[in-house]
């Protein structure tokens, strides 16, 4: 039982010590990357197949312009399904022109 | 142009000064083609002169509207009347596409506005023939799929353009302003983009394509003196294999001069791109892409291109995937007709490779798990440098790019691990001419020592040379000890020693040979000895600079053979380690995520 309250006290130290920082593989990024862009390039209800997709430790950016706030949402949905993502940052415009 | 009707000239004249329309409209329905067209033109404004009785011509005419979906046209100049002909200038404004959908023989939906300056004579009519002078541009193109985009260009604009229908299309410059692709493999394997390439089928109902017919645009020579494109894009998607593929090409630039479909010179290609963020793409050549048989003769270079975006197929095709690792190479690749002859010099620096699944290709195929063999392959720089050629008929049913690569990568990997394998030892070949072992000599000692013989001083020169040259190999080291070993030992305890345990006599002297083989060996002179020969071995490579960790000794073998050594076996290289933190949080039963997995 004290191994065991000890080995939850070291684990958190550790954990807060660190953080988050470094225990994401950057390899990973590259394939959220490929999935994600993959996932919008499939999406045939909207037009999703030019915005950007940047992956930075398990977070993805999207960035561009799309037409609805609709498509904004299906966007940020479709990225967060994909495997490994921890977080989706949205930053795509809504804009009429396209 | 301005002859007069044929026959007796009428008793009565008019003349009209002009004919004018303001803010006329027309609505133009078309029920012979599907979806129907409906083109609405609003707002014209037009003007005819030189009307009257008997109409002579040509008439003088100037009109200006609103095309459908918007925008403005304008037409001035001459039309005649016998023949009916024409002499007109046309400039448009910002013409919308879309309302021309349905006369498009795509699926594709495409959208934008056309603008033009063009100066068009139509001799006659009824030859059905015409010339075109001056400039067309589209802005705002957007070809889609369905919802989707698939192609887009902020602008593309011909200038110098000069047709003489149906004979020639003539344009000097062709320039496209941030044209975009998107290049996709779908889940089942398909190519969605070459569905909405145009098909020679008619969309009329009804109606058949005529394309032996004269005048139809499978007779005109189309010519284009200058393509280029700015600040180009393409994403490249492969969903038909898992994890799915796609990277980005962008920053590209592309000229191309003397595209034509006329028999002659190839167009000659020069195009920059940037691949994935990092690498770098240059494409130059020549190509006959319009004109019969498929012509290129192409050279391309692509520096630092990372390996692992393209892990996908890495996982696919070899069962292993990449850490790490960049890629330059250099194409020259030789298409004429069917035939491709192609050679790729290619670097991989920073390689590094995991195990992603059972099914290791290389392995099947070559003979050694693919770590093994690019760890063989590693200059001391760390860098992989292969040279393979790729040669074949397309059209030949039983060439097959994945076959035909993997050939030349065993051709490839087999000469390149066999030279230098070749100081230290041999590379086996099973009967089906795979690699089957990677045969090391052994470091011979002296029996009963940990000296080295010269035979064995020279083979760990050889050794620490193959070590030093290829950085990511790793060995272990296993000492056998020998029957003469045994002898030798036994040699060297004091006869006194023995005699006490055996209870004979003549102290010091020589044991006889009945003797020496009833007399115990002592329990560690075995491992005694596997371990000296082990640290000679070892302190022989770490003088030469080697690496500690490179070496992986195991215990001592005890072995009847007549030959005391050390064994020597390639090992399959680790992988890439873990980072501390995730040991240290895994030990602690923290629950990670295995990206591996």
């Amino acid at each position: 039982m004290i191994d065991r309250g000890r080995r939850v006290i070291v684990v958190t130290c550790i954990a807060l010590a660190l953080g988050a920082c470094a225990t994401f593989d950057p390899l990973e990024d590259t394939r959220i990357e490929a999935e994600v862009k993959a996932r919008l390039v499939a999406e045939k209800s909207a037009n999703l197949t030019r915005v950007g997709v940047v992956s930075r430790d398990g977070t993805v950016r999207l960035n561009g312009a799309v037409a609805s706030p609709e498509q904004r949402a299906r966007a940020e949905t479709l990225a967060g399904g994909a495997p490994g993502v921890r977080r989706v940052v949205n930053g795509l415009e809504v804009t009429t022109s396209r | 142009m301005g002859a007069r009707l044929k026959g007796p000239a009428p008793a009565v004249r008019v003349d009209v000064g002009e004919i004018v329309v303001r803010d006329g409209a027309v609505a133009w329905r078309d029920a012979t083609i599907e979806p129907e067209a409906r083109l609405d033109i609003a707002g014209i404004d037009a003007g005819v002169g030189g009307t009257g009785w008997p109409l002579e011509g040509p008439l003088t005419t100037r009109a200006s509207f609103r095309p459908p979906g918007g925008g403005q046209v304008r037409v001035a100049g001459k039309v005649g009347i016998d023949p009916p002909s024409a002499d007109l200038r046309l400039t448009a404004n910002n013409a919308d596409l879309a309302p021309y959908q349905p006369y498009l023989p795509t699926a594709a939906r495409v959208t934008g506005a056309a603008h033009a300056d063009l100066a068009v004579v139509v001799p006659s009519f009824a030859d059905r023939r015409a010339t075109a002078r001056g400039t067309v541009s589209l802005s705002a193109l957007d070809v889609r799929d369905g919802q989707r985009t698939v192609v887009r260009a902020e602008r593309a604009t011909a200038t110098e353009v000069d047709v003489a229908w149906p004979e020639r299309v003539t344009v000097g410059r062709l320039a496209l302003a941030k044209p975009w692709l998107l290049l996709e493999r779908d889940d089942q394997g398909g190519m969605p983009l070459l569905a909405l390439v145009p098909s020679t089928s008619g969309t009329a109902k009804g109606t058949a394509p005529a394309a032996s017919e004269p005048g139809t645009a499978s007779a005109t020579a189309i010519t284009i003196a200058r393509v280029t494109a700015e600040d180009g894009g393409m994403r490249v998607v492969d969903r038909a294999i898992t994890p799915a593929f796609a990277v980005d090409v962008d920053a590209a630039r592309l000229r191309l001069d003397g595209l034509t479909s006329t028999a002659g010179k190839p167009a000659r290609l020069d195009m920059t791109a940037r691949v994935g963020g990092t690498a770098d793409l240059d494409l130059r050549g020549t190509l006959a892409v319009l004109q019969g048989p498929l012509r290129l003769d192409l050279d391309g270079e692509i520096r630092e291109f990372a390996v692992p975006r393209a892990n996908s197929y890495l996982v696919n095709n070899v069962g292993w995937k990449s850490r790490d690792g960049r890629l330059s190479a250099k194409l020259r690749a030789k298409v004429d007709g069917d035939a491709l002859s192609a050679k790729s010099d290619i670097r991989i620096s920073r390689l590094q490779l995991v195990k992603a699944g059972p099914d290791d290709q290389a392995q099947s195929r070559i003979g050694l798990p693919l770590g093994t063999i690019t760890s063989l392959m590693k200059d001391r720089g760390g860098d992989i440098k292969l040279s393979f050629p790729v040669d074949g008929r397309l059209s030949d049913p039983r060439f097959d790019f994945r076959e035909t690569m993997w050939a030349a990568i065993r051709t490839v990997a087999i000469n390149a691990i066999t030279l230098p394998v070749s100081w230290i030892g041999r590379v086996q070949f099973s009967a089906d001419l795979k690699i089957q072992k990677i045969q090391v000599d052994p470091i011979r000692f002296e029996p009963g020592t940990a000296d080295l013989t010269p035979e064995g001083r020279a083979r760990v020169t050889r050794l620490v040379a193959f070590m030093d040259e290829l950085p990511d190999v790793r060995m272990t080291l296993r000492p056998v000890v020998s029957a003469r070993d045994i002898v030798a030992i036994k040699q060297r305890i004091p006869a006194t020693s023995v005699a006490r345990e055996t209870r004979a006599s003549a102290e010091g002297a020589a044991l006889p040979r009945a003797m020496l083989e009833r007399t115990p060996v002592p329990a560690s002179a075995v491992p005694d000895l596997g371990d000296r020969r082990l640290e000679a071995v070892r302190t022989a490579f770490k003088q030469a600079g080697i690496d500690a960790d490179r070496l992986r000794e195991t215990a001592v073998d005890e072995r009847q053979s007549a030959e005391a050594h050390v064994e020597l076996e390639v090992l399959e290289p680790e992988g890439p380690r873990p980072s501390k933190v995730r040991e240290v949080l895994r030990r602690f039963g923290l629950p990670l995520k295995d990206v591996d997995d």
